[in-house]
């Protein structure tokens, strides 16, 4: 497979989930008992056969960097092709400006030289399995300019986001772009994926940049509506966009659930979901240990009783120790007779033994990395 | 880093016949262990742990899938640009084409990449057997005494010793006499079939053998046998650990529930000796609402909605609601349906197991199914045996 698609993932517009680490960028958050955030989306361009792939760095990478590095676990560490780390350019780092705009211009090279007819545009906070070979079919039968990726909100949302205005004759044209405080339940509500063509990507960017516009939803697509033919396509899989804490919880907890492990982990052989590669032994199960609804990863040895939760690589669970609704990093240990409820324990810390740490699904207990309690 | 100087040869081409249906599609160096390792896997980190950067590995017997598994030998990190890993099957050439004949002749056929390696020490391995061992240790044990050869041994029961090879050696470790498979042992110091050999000793006397038409053409058999004849320095280099050979339904089954207890007698979770495999980029396993799991090892990519005990649990495993598994090893890929019942097994890759379905040999014998076997309700006594029948 060999698509005519280069892949852009921007990690400059991601806030660090502070609760839990306010200096590691989103894309490194451990999620789901062994990956980082950005497993999915990177995971989600290669399997669409995607084998450009540029990552606009932040300020703050080393993790990224640490995490990916040759990106061989996604099958990027190519000749020639391959992954493309991009960071900021020292006139941004000295002159921030707002927006995606700046950062797009300064690496319209990159777009250029990879010489594909389309770009994916995306962040990397989203947790989907999601086909953008799909999308792209989508995108080329109706001809367009720029897809953008939305999904019909279920319920209420107390949070902003762009909502599309589709057209009701059913071409899936988008007709409006409106960015609002409150997303309400059956509001088309954009992604944070784009399909572009890119002529029509760098064309924009260049105008855009030379009229000292910011941002691409707003100061482009939202502007050119109507000259430029952008639609929407909706996205029916599951799709939860990490910006809280309360979003990381759900998410982590929802992949306890068989159906969306399934779809989101295991859905088929090309559609894997990549990180790197721990070598770990299989999790170790000891007479007294009492596990049930979790997910556990490779590596961990488990002697007490763990119900609701997320056991990263290498966690050790002491004798006689409760954890209920907690998600634990990689390395942690819990020990003897430790009490945890609604905890979210960052990676190599240590729970001393009879420690008791307990909270609620409203209030729960982060505790930082490498930190002993 | 510099180049390691020392070539190891893995013997991967072992049919494994006492194993039966497990090994019937595939070489016994690619049977699974101790849910989500191949044999080949412990030679292979022991090499890369070792500091060994150039690998051959021999195969013959039905060597798809352990080619496919081995591929560039990145997985244990045997892809250096100083060395690499290399399949070295029977191959065609001016004298015809042979099937290996021996162990011996398996090393002669290839002693052309013996020699474009060009280390001087020649490690040559087996993969069959489950451990772990600092070849390089061993090495220096070889330098040390100015061996020209060098057999890795190790201490077994007295009343196990004439199943082995048997190295009488004298303080120093110098061998003086080998005794294969001897009625009477003077020595409980047995031959892991590992050795080191100097390049040029092992060139010249594999070149003999092979022109000697009486010969097995077998390293223990004929070219030790010469070698300690003709008085070349042999030395034992005595290992210590755990070693083991699983070539019996019986001894396999057996290795794996040893990983179960307390302190398992082989270490796969030493952060310093790290035991490698082809990764298979499964997530985490999930423990349903109802399932549970006790005394067990049980790997990424498993769904354990039963309940299991005293069992190894491969990636890909599904167990469903009901099912209990108990002192068994499941393959990846099986599926067990509500209610099946197995107890005392090991299932082969992809099994599949219907509902209620019992699986459990009554003579208390280990019960085996093989790749992609299936077992309905409908079929209540199974007598599928261990070894014997098979």
């Amino acid at each position: 497979m060999n698509s005519n698609m280069i892949g852009l993932i921007n990690m400059r517009e991601d806030r660090p989930l502070k609760e839990i680490n306010d200096t590691r960028p989103l894309a490194t958050l451990p999620i789901g008992g062994k990956y980082r955030l950005i497993d999915f989306t990177l995971s989600n361009m290669v399997n669409a056969g995607i084998e450009n792939v540029g990552l606009m760095l932040s300020s703050q990478s080393r993790s990224v960097l640490d995490h990916i590095r040759s990106g061989k676990e996604w099958g990027l560490a190519h000749k020639g092709d391959g992954l493309f780390y991009l960071p900021e350019e020292r006139v941004d780092i000295e002159n921030p400006v707002e927006g995606d705009i700046a950062a797009y211009y300064r690496n319209l090279i990159f777009i250029r030289r990879a010489n594909k007819r389309y770009a994916l545009l995306s962040g990397c906070d989203m947790v989907q399995n999601i086909d953008y070979d799909e999308v792209l079919h989508f995108h080329r039968r109706h001809n367009a300019d720029v897809t953008l990726i939305y999904q019909k909100q279920q319920y209420d949302f107390n949070r902003e986001g762009y909502v599309l205005t589709i057209d009701t004759d059913c071409t899936d044209r988008v007709r409006a772009i409106d960015s609002k405080m409150e997303v309400k339940a059956g509001d088309n509500l954009y992604q944070r994926g784009i399909i572009i063509d890119c002529d029509v990507l760098q064309d924009c960017i260049r105008r855009a940049y030379s009229k000292g516009y910011n941002h691409l939803i707003t100061d482009v697509f939202q502007r050119n509506v109507d000259r430029l033919r952008i639609f929407g396509y909706n996205y029916q899989g599951y799709a939860k966009r990490i910006d809280s804490l309360q979003s990381y919880f759900e998410v982590n907890m929802d992949l306890r659930d068989s159906r969306i492990w399934h779809e989101l982990l295991l859905k088929d052989l090309d559609h894997r979901i990549y990180t790197k590669i721990k070598d770990e032994a299989p999790a170790k199960y000891m007479e007294e240990s009492h596990v049930s609804n979790s997910l556990v990863a490779n590596g961990c040895i488990i002697e007490g009783r763990v119900e609701n939760s997320i056991l990263f690589r290498r966690v050790r669970v002491g004798k006689n120790a409760v954890i209920r609704n907690s998600i634990i990093m990689q390395h942690s240990v819990i020990g003897d007779d430790a009490q945890l409820d609604y905890v979210v324990c960052d990676k190599n810390s240590v729970i001393q033994p009879e420690a008791v740490l307990q909270r609620t699904a409203d209030d729960l207990l982060c505790i930082g990395k490498c930190s002993v309690r | 880093m510099k180049k390691s100087n020392c070539l190891a040869m893995i013997l991967a081409g072992g049919k494994g016949s006492r194993l039966g249906v497990l090994t019937k599609d595939q070489a016994k160096p690619g049977l699974l262990f101790g849910g989500k390792y191949r044999i080949i896997d412990f030679p292979l980190s022991n090499c890369r742990n070792s500091g060994i950067d150039t690998v051959g590995i021999l195969t013959q017997y039905q060597p798809l899938e352990l080619n496919w598994y081995i591929g560039n030998g990145s997985s244990w990190n045997l892809d250096s640009n100083r060395g690499g890993t290399y399949v070295l099957p029977p191959y065609q050439s001016d004298g015809g084409s042979n099937w290996y004949r021996g162990t011996a002749d398996a090393i002669y056929q290839n002693l052309n990449f013996v020699d474009m390696v060009g280390d001087d020490y020649v490690l040559i391995l087996s993969g069959d057997h489950i451990y772990s061992m600092d070849y390089d240790k061993m090495l220096n044990f070889h330098k040390k005494h100015k061996a020209q050869v060098t057999i890795g041994t190790i201490r077994v029961p007295w009343d196990e010793a004439s199943r082995f090879g048997i190295m009488v050696a004298d303080e120093d470790m110098r061998i003086n006499k080998f005794q294969e498979k001897p009625a009477q042992p003077e020595s409980n110091l047995a031959s892991m079939g590992i050795y080191i050999f100097d390049r040029k000793v092992l060139e010249d006397y594999l070149r003999a053998d092979a022109k000697d038409e009486k010969s097995e053409h077998d390293f223990g058999k004929n070219v030790i046998p010469t070698m300690l004849a003709d008085k070349v320095p042999l030395y034992a280099y005595p290992f210590e650990g755990y070693w083991k050979d699983v070539g019996t339904i019986d001894s396999l089954w057996q290795a794996n529930m040893d990983l179960l207890a307390d302190e398992p007698p082989i270490n796969l979770r030493d952060s310093k000796w790290r035991i490698y495999s082809g990764n298979q980029s499964f997530p985490p396993h999930l423990i349903g609402p109802n399932g549970s799991a006790k005394s067990s090892l049980i790997a990424e990519g498993s769904e354990i909605l039963g309940n299991v005990s005293n069992s190894v649990i491969f990636y890909g495993v599904t167990i469903k609601e009901g099912a209990r598994v108990t002192n068994s090893v499941i393959m990846p890929g099986t599926v067990i349906e509500e209610n099946a019942v197995i107890d005392k097994a090991i299932l082969g890759e992809r099994c599949h197991i219907y509902p209620g379905a019992v699986l459990r040999n009554e003579d208390g014998t280990v019960a085996v199914l093989g790749r992609k076997a299936q077992l309905k309700e409908e079929q209540p006594e199974v007598t599928v045996k261990g070894e014997d029948s098979l």
